[in-house]
Parts: structure tokens; sequence; C-alpha cells
């Protein structure tokens, strides 16, 4: 299983090459919907890509901002379901 | 009831007040505030900007994401007798100079979390004379930065004599993107504001029982007007940042069951999707309703089954006018292409390019006429006079759209293009000199050309072709990121093309037709 660090920077690369941010706009904490870096469309993305990338799939009570918040709270979330399989 | 007629902007607030002080009137992150909240805090804000030197008709900038303070913003300018504009929040800091400098604000309200780019735009400000930060425990780096705290201010009472305000006086600049690059403030009225805020709320068949949940910015007129007609019914509004995380936005609507969605096709595209997945269904929603781009006909039938209980209103607009027609819903699958007839108390009609009446069935360019038509932009009267036209009577001016119509035998308007370069995307204007100009600022960079192609959920989607100097090998993703710097995110181009050389006409200059065959939308 892969540890936090490498989901943390799969997951950013991700929101990097999804979004048209650079680098050093997306560190682990930054609230990547309220700064509208992620729109609607790239929430939809980013379920996509948890289900494809680790097999993950968010259940409807999960789907909440605390969980999708930054590139940290969806790699938290990710690593606490691939834990509890 | 009221026997006094509303004429001000800021009696909308005072009548409901009046009315039932106890009524809910807002909610923001899960409490409530009552129209006596509203109107003590308004009142508040509005005796303090009296006693920092606003006279009527300065102007007030609001920098600031929807929230409580944005609302009670809005109003305590109003009721000062200043002009308010609200800028939209993810506006960078060279365009957000540009508008400040523009309307000579000497007041801006803004909140912590936006200080940094605040600070950039104000370098080299020297006409506002303070800042008044919501929420201001974010700290910047310099300490001799001084601001008022907004959340003090809104919380006592000074005393101070507010100014006599007339309907003729100016209420609001909404600024909106311009074919010259920079954007330009739509001036409107108390007469014209109060006046389209009761159409809407006419046709739309609002009463104080509606319940609005905000998803839009404030910012952006559709949004703006949401507030104005909830607050002008006693109605209450829901106040959401945005929808860029719309499981939130989804369980809102659950819990707080409100009865008026307002969006955009992007918005409604994303809930298709979604209930396709979940089924997710909104049975408290009793009113839909789109502007901005057209509802593509094949949404229809999933929003339906989306909003089982909702009337879906069809609408179309422009700043300048706030809004120009809309559909009667009842009339949805008989005219399924059709943006309906003007909205109540205004007319419209074609004229073909010399100026003549266009007959039913053929090609016109829209004029609006009535009390909605804005009085001007701020401090340009040479755009104000591409827009204003001589109306029927002497002196009068009507609006012409510079959109492309036609209009059926029983008076039904159809949409068919815009006659100017402006790309309507995602429900916002786009100028492509704006686009342009920021990837010009790249070196390298020889020739760039921006224009919108048809997209069905964007309305409009963006795309940029660029040529460069030899050595300069930027990719499409380098381009993209140079863009969000200076860009607002709606004004990214979503496509790059990179081509060997320019198409241009016979007079040199870039042939944007040529392009469109390129992408194949020509």
């Amino acid at each position: 299983m892969e540890d936090i660090v490498q989901i943390q920077e799969k997951i950013k690369q991700f929101v990097i090459n999804t979004s048209y941010v650079s680098e050093d706009q997306v560190k682990n904490d930054t609230l990547i919907f309220t700064q509208g870096i992620m729109d609607s469309m790239g929430f939809i993305s980013i379920i996509e890509f948890i289900e494809e990338s680790f097999s993950v799939t968010a259940a409807d009570n999960e789907l909440i901002e605390a969980n999708f918040e930054s590139v940290q709270a969806i790699a938290n979330f990710v690593l606490r379901k691939l834990q509890s399989v | 009831m009221n026997s006094r007629p509303q004429r001000l902007l800021g009696e909308a607030l005072e009548f409901s007040n009046k009315n039932h002080p106890e009524k809910t009137a807002a909610i923001y992150k899960g409490k409530e505030y009552s129209y006596s909240d509203l109107r003590e805090c308004a009142v508040n804000l509005a005796f303090h900007l009296v006693n920092s030197g606003i006279e009527k008709g300065d102007r007030v900038a609001v920098f600031m994401n929807n929230s409580w303070s944005s609302i009670v913003s809005i109003y305590g300018i109003t009721l000062a007798g200043g002009v308010f504009l609200v800028v939209n929040p993810q506006t960078k800091a060279n365009k957000l100079n540009y508008i400040l400098n523009d309307c000579g604000s000497k007041v801006i309200l803004s909140e912590g979390i936006l200080m940094p780019e605040l600070l950039r735009a104000m370098e080299g400000q020297n006409e506002i004379q303070e800042v008044i930060l919501s929420e201001s425990k974010h700290p910047t780096d310099d300490e001799n930065f001084e601001f008022t705290d907004f959340e003090e201010i809104i919380s006592k009472r000074e005393s101070a004599s507010l100014p006599v305000i007339i309907p003729n006086d100016l209420a609001a600049l909404i600024y909106t993107s311009g074919s010259t690059g920079f954007p330009k403030g739509v001036m409107m009225t108390h007469q014209s504001m109060v006046f389209t805020s009761w159409s809407l709320i006419e046709y739309l068949r609002l009463t104080g029982d509606d319940s609005i949940i905000l998803v839009l910015p404030l910012a952006f007129d559709y949004g703006l007007y949401q507030l104005i007609m909830a607050i002008t019914i006693g109605g209450k509004i829901i106040i959401e940042h945005s929808f860029n995380f719309p499981p939130t936005i989804f369980k809102q609507i659950e819990q707080l069951k409100p009865t008026v969605f307002p969006g955009v096709p992007s918005i409604y595209a994303m809930m298709i999707a979604t209930h396709k997945k979940t089924g997710i269904k909104f049975e408290s929603i009793k009113k839909i309703t789109n502007t901005a781009a057209a509802l593509p006909a094949e949404f229809i039938t999933d929003l339906k089954k989306i909003f089982p209980n909702a009337l879906i209103f069809k609408m179309y607009g422009l700043t300048e006018c706030k809004r120009v027609c809309y559909l009667e819903p009842e009339l949805l699958d008989l005219k399924p292409h059709s943006v309906g007839k003007a909205i109540p108390g205004t007319e419209v009609f074609l004229r073909s390019p010399e100026g003549k009446p266009v007959p039913p069935g053929e090609t016109g360019i829209l004029y609006v006429r009535g009390p909605h038509v804005m009085a001007g932009y701020w401090n340009n009267e040479e755009l104000s006079n591409e827009m204003l036209k001589p109306g029927l009577l002497p002196g009068e001016k009507i609006l012409c759209a510079h959109d492309l119509f036609k209009m059926d035998d029983e008076g039904f308007l159809y949409f068919l293009g815009r006659n100017d370069d402006i790309i309507k995307t995602r429900g916002e204007k786009v100028s492509p000199v704006e686009v342009e100009n920021s990837i010009y600022q790249l070196n390298g960079i020889k020739e760039v050309a921006v224009i919108g192609i048809p997209d069905v959920i964007l309305g409009e989607s963006i795309v940029a072709f660029i040529t460069q100097y030899d050595l300069a090998k930027f990719t499409e993703k380098e381009i993209q990121q140079q863009c969000i710097k200076s860009l607002e995110p709606f004004m990214v181009p979503q496509k790059i093309v990179f081509l060997p050389e320019m198409p241009k006409s016979s007079n040199g200059k870039i042939d944007k037709s040529e392009l469109r065959k390129i992408i194949g939308a020509g």
C-alpha cells in the first residue's frame, strides 16, 4: 500500500494538471475549493481520480468538504479508506 | 402594509423590517439573521460610513466572498447614500487596481482572507481613505497596515445623519468586461434597480414565502438581484460562497428547503451528471431560473426529474439593462428554442444595421427600451454612446444590445449570436483583448488571438491561438498558468492552439473567421 506522502504527491499532481495553477501555488494545505482552484467539474474529476487510482469510492455521507478541502484532506481520506478495507 | 411606494433600493429593507422584523432574512453558515438584524447592522455601517466622510454618490467597493458581511455591506452602503460596487473575490490585483482607480472608491470593504490580493491592488493607490475588514484575523506582514474592524462597526451605533437620496441618484456600479480589454462600470440608478427588481419579482411570481439559495457571486448582476429580490419581497436568502463543492449545496437544499434555485448551464450540467449517478432530487424547489448562456433543450428532461415540482424559467439579459426577456415556463415545450418576450414594463424591437425595422423571422439587432436600461458607463462617454442610442422620444435613450436575434410572428425572441468579439462563458463576459494582453506578457510570444467557440455547457469556451518566436517553446499548460496569474479562473482559455503563422485578412488584421474554421467552428 502507498504511504501518505506518495498519495499526497499523486493527488497534488492531479490537481495541478487539471487546474491551471503552477506547482508553487498548491501546497498540501491549500484550500482548493475555497480558493477556486477546483470548481464543481474539478470535484467530479477528483472523485473519479481517487476511484481509478486508489480504488476508493466515497459514500454519500463522506462527500463533505472536510474530506476534500485540500490535498492533505483528500490524501488522509484515501488512506483512511484504504486502511479500513 | 406600507402606503408609501418604494423609491430607493434601501427602502426594501426598511419596509420588510417594518412588516416582519423577526422573520428570517438570511441564512449564512448555519446561522439565521432576521430582518431586524440586517437592518440594525446595515444602519450601523451606514452611520459609520457617513462619519468616515462618505457623501451621496461616493463609490464604495465591496471585495468579499458571498457572506453575511457582504449583504450587510451592500445595504449599509446604499443607506449611507453611497454607490456600491461588488468586485468578484477571484479578481486579481492588477484588475482590482484598475477598478478601484476607475471608480475612485474612497472606502473599501473586504475580508481577511483576501488581504494578499487587496494589498497588492492598493499599491500606489492614494484615494482610498479607509479599509474595513471582516474576519480580519488573518494577519498581514505589514504591521503598519491600518484597517477598521467590520464586526465592531456593525455591532455598535454611532450617531450621524443620513443624506437625502432621490430615485435619480446612482445606486450601484456593476463592472463588466469590455471589448477594449478594460472592465466598464455600468451605472444603475435607484429607480432603475427598484423598477427592475419588481419586474423580475412579478414574472418569477415570487412571494414572501419564497426562499432563494444563492450560489452565484454577488458581483454578477444575476447573483446580486437574488439578494435584492429576496429582501424586497420579504423572503429569505440562503447565502453560499459558490457551487465549487456541490455536495455541500445539495445538503443545504435538503436541509433548508429553499424554493428558488437560480443557476447557469454549467451548474445544471453538473447536477445532471450527479443525478445520473445518485438520483438526486430536490422536491422543495418550486422555481429554477437560467440565464447567462442558453439552456440546452436536452437538459430539460433531466432537470424536470431533479426538480419535479419546479417551473423552469429561461431568460436572457445583459448587464447594461440587467434582463431583457424571459419565457413563461408553461411555454417551455411549445417554444423550446425561444428566450421569450420582454420583461414586464419594458419593450424590445429588432432593427437592421441601417436602423430599419426588421420583419418577423428575419435577423436583426436587439434594442431594449425601458426604465431598466443603464444610465451609461462610469467615466466613459464614448463607450456609453456605442450602447445607448436615441430613443422614440426626444432625449430618450434606448439600449442597443449588439446581439443578433429573430422574432417570430407572435413576438417571441430567438437568440442567434453576438455581433462583437466579447465571449460569454459560464455566464460571465470575457474580453478577448484582456486574455490576449495577459498572454503577451510572456517573452517570446509573437501573436495571440482569442476567440469563443460554442460549447453546450459553458455557452462558449475560450480558445487562444498563438504564434511564437523560434526560441520560445511554451506548452499549453504554461500559457494557462500565465493567464491565471492575472485573470479570473473563468477567463483562462480551455484550449491553446499553436500555429506557425496567423491567418490575416487583406488589411493585415488577424482573421478570426479563419481561426474559427481551423478549430472547426466556422
